[in-house]
C-alpha cells in the first residue's frame, strides 16, 4: 500500500483543526465522500494557474517603468474591428495598457461599448452608480477619493469595494483638462520585480491575508486580501493609497513598502489624454491616478467597467501579476483561505 | 439567483445557513457567465469557493455537498497529465478513474493512476441546466 496522498492528508488536517465537534465530523465525512477511493491514487489538486510562468517570456509579459513612451501603445485606427480588438489585447497581456485613437470617431457612449464587446461583459454597477458607463466629470463638489473630485487622485485599482474588482477597464475622454489632469499609470509588475525576490515573496503571500485591509466608500465595505487570486486563476493586485483603505496592523510595513515602491516616479507612466483617447487597462496589474484639475475646466470621460474575458479569450490571453514561483503562488493561495476573525467595531451613535 | 432546493440544507444545517447563502451567489455568478464554446467558464472549483467565502476548503466541499445532494451540481474527476497540466480525460465517478491512460499531449506515453493528478470540479446538472436554461 502507497501512503495517503498529500491533498487528502492536507485536507483532512485542515478538518481536524475545526473546533465546532459537528462540523468536523460533516468535513471528513465528505473529503472521504469525494476523494477516498479503494484505489491508491496520486490526488493533486491542480487549479489551473494558467496565467502563472516561471518566467516573464513564458508569462508573456513585458514589464514596463518610465521608460514606456505612451506612443509605444498608442494605435490610430479607423474603425472598431477584429484587427482593433487582438491589438488591444496583445497590449493588454504584454504592458497591461492600450491607447486607443479612432480616427474621425465622435466621443459618443456607444463607441466604449463597441470597444468593450471585443474584451468581456460590462460590470452592471459601479461603486454607488447603476449602469454600465458612467460619465466622469470632476468637479468641487466631488465626491473624495473618486473621478468626481477636482483634487490629485492617488494611486489606486477601481473597485476595491467590491467582492471582486474589474479586471479591464475603459476610459474613453470626451473632453480633456488644459492644465494639470496629467493621468498617472504604474505597472504593479515592473515595481514588485525589482523588490528582492524572497522580500517581495514575504510581502505578497502576508498580503494574501483574509483581514489584509478593508475598503470603505459611498456605503460599501469590503474586507480581503491585497493579493489574491481571481476566479480565473489571475493574479490580482487591490491597493489604493488614501483614506478609504485601512490596512491590518499585521501588514503595515508591507503595505508601507508597496506604496513607496509604486509612488516612486521611476515607475509613472505619465501623459494628458486628448480628446477621442481610449485607454484601456488591466485594472489587476495596472494602477491609475490623476492629478490635480485646474482652472474651470469640463473634464469629461466615459468609463466602463469590464468584469471577466470573454469565455473564448480567457484560455488565449494573460492578466494579472505575473510572473510568479509556483511555490510562492501556492502560499499566496493558502493565505488567501486562511480562517481568520474579522471583528467588527460595533456602530456608535 | 436563490436556489429553492437548498432551503432543506438550510434547515437541517443552521451553522452552515450563512455559508450556503454567499456560496448561492457565488454558484448563481457562475451559471450566469456566458459561453457556449468553453464549458469549463460553468466548472466550479472547491479552492475557489473556498476563497470566495474566505473559508477553508473542507467546509467548501461540505456546502458544494448540499448543492450536489440538492441536484444542483455533480462532481467531475479530471485526469490532469503531471508534465504538462492539461486535461487528459474526465469521469463522473472516481471509481472509474483508469489504472492507466494514453497521453495525448506527449507521444508514446502512458501515465498510470500513481502518476497522474486528478482533480475534483463540479458541473450544474443537465437536469438543472434544462430547468434553468444554462446560457450560451
Amino acid at each position: 500500500m502507497s501512503s495517503v496522498p498529500q491533498h487528502v492528508k492536507e485536507l483532512m488536517r485542515l478538518a481536524r483543526k475545526e473546533q465546532d465537534t459537528d462540523l468536523k465530523e460533516m468535513m471528513i465525512d465528505t473529503i472521504k465522500h469525494y476523494w477516498t477511493t479503494k484505489n491508491e491514487i496520486t490526488l493533486g489538486r491542480k487549479i489551473s494557474m494558467s496565467a502563472l510562468a516561471s518566467n516573464e517570456k513564458m508569462a508573456r509579459i513585458e514589464p514596463w517603468g518610465t521608460e514606456l513612451d505612451s506612443d509605444e501603445v498608442r494605435h490610430d485606427v479607423d474603425s472598431v474591428d477584429d484587427i482593433l480588438a487582438k491589438t488591444i489585447l496583445n497590449d493588454l497581456e504584454k504592458r497591461g495598457i492600450s491607447i486607443i485613437r479612432i480616427t474621425a470617431q465622435s466621443p459618443d457612449n456607444y463607441v466604449i461599448r463597441a470597444v468593450a464587446k471585443l474584451i468581456g461583459p460590462l460590470a452592471p454597477r459601479q461603486n454607488d452608480y447603476k449602469g454600465d458607463i458612467k460619465m466622469i466629470q470632476p468637479k468641487p463638489s466631488g465626491a473624495s477619493f473618486s473621478g468626481d473630485t477636482l483634487a490629485d487622485l492617488g494611486l489606486h485599482v477601481d473597485g476595491t469595494q467590491h467582492s471582486e474588482t474589474p479586471c479591464v477597464m475603459i476610459f474613453h475622454y470626451i473632453a480633456g483638462a488644459k492644465v494639470g489632469a496629467m493621468s498617472v499609470f504604474v505597472d504593479t509588475t515592473k515595481a514588485l520585480l525589482d523588490i528582492d525576490e524572497k522580500r517581495r515573496n514575504e510581502l505578497l503571500i502576508n498580503l494574501a491575508r483574509p483581514d489584509a485591509a478593508t475598503f470603505s466608500k459611498k456605503g460599501m465595505v469590503h474586507t480581503g486580501p491585497l493579493i489574491y487570486f481571481s476566479p480565473t486563476d489571475s493574479l490580482v493586485c487591490r491597493v489604493r493609497f488614501d483614506d478609504v483603505i485601512k490596512v491590518n496592523p499585521k501588514c503595515r510595513s508591507d503595505f508601507n513598502l508597496l506604496k513607496k515602491t509604486f509612488n516612486d516616479p521611476e515607475y509613472r507612466l505619465e501623459f494628458r489624454p486628448r480628446n477621442g483617447d481610449i485607454i484601456v487597462f488591466d485594472n489587476w496589474r495596472i494602477l491609475h491616478a490623476r492629478d490635480e484639475v485646474f482652472g474651470l475646466p469640463i473634464r469629461q470621460h466615459w468609463r466602463a467597467w469590464i468584469t471577466t474575458l470573454k469565455p473564448t479569450l480567457l484560455p488565449k490571453y494573460y492578466l494579472g501579476i505575473r510572473p510568479v514561483a509556483a511555490a510562492t503562488a501556492a502560499k499566496i493561495e493558502a493565505a488567501n483561505k486562511k480562517r481568520v476573525s474579522i471583528i467588527k467595531k460595533p456602530k456608535t451613535k | 439567483m436563490r436556489f429553492p432546493e437548498l432551503e432543506p440544507f438550510k434547515q437541517r444545517l443552521p451553522k452552515l445557513t450563512a455559508e450556503i447563502s454567499r456560496a448561492e451567489e457565488f454558484v448563481s455568478e457562475v451559471f450566469a457567465r456566458p459561453g457556449k464554446s468553453d464549458p469549463a467558464v460553468h466548472d466550479i472549483r472547491p479552492v475557489q469557493l473556498a476563497n470566495r467565502l474566505s473559508v477553508d476548503e473542507p467546509l467548501a466541499l461540505v456546502v458544494l455537498k448540499c448543492f450536489d445532494d440538492a441536484g444542483i451540481i455533480t462532481p467531475r474527476y479530471d485526469v490532469i497529465c503531471p508534465t504538462t497540466g492539461l486535461v487528459i480525460s474526465s469521469y463522473a465517478s472516481k471509481t472509474n478513474l483508469p489504472d492507466e491512460v494514453s497521453c495525448p499531449f506527449e507521444i508514446k506515453t502512458r501515465h498510470t493512476l500513481n502518476e497522474y493528478y486528478v482533480e475534483l470540479v463540479f458541473e450544474f446538472t443537465s437536469t438543472f441546466a434544462k430547468k434553468h436554461r444554462l446560457p450560451v
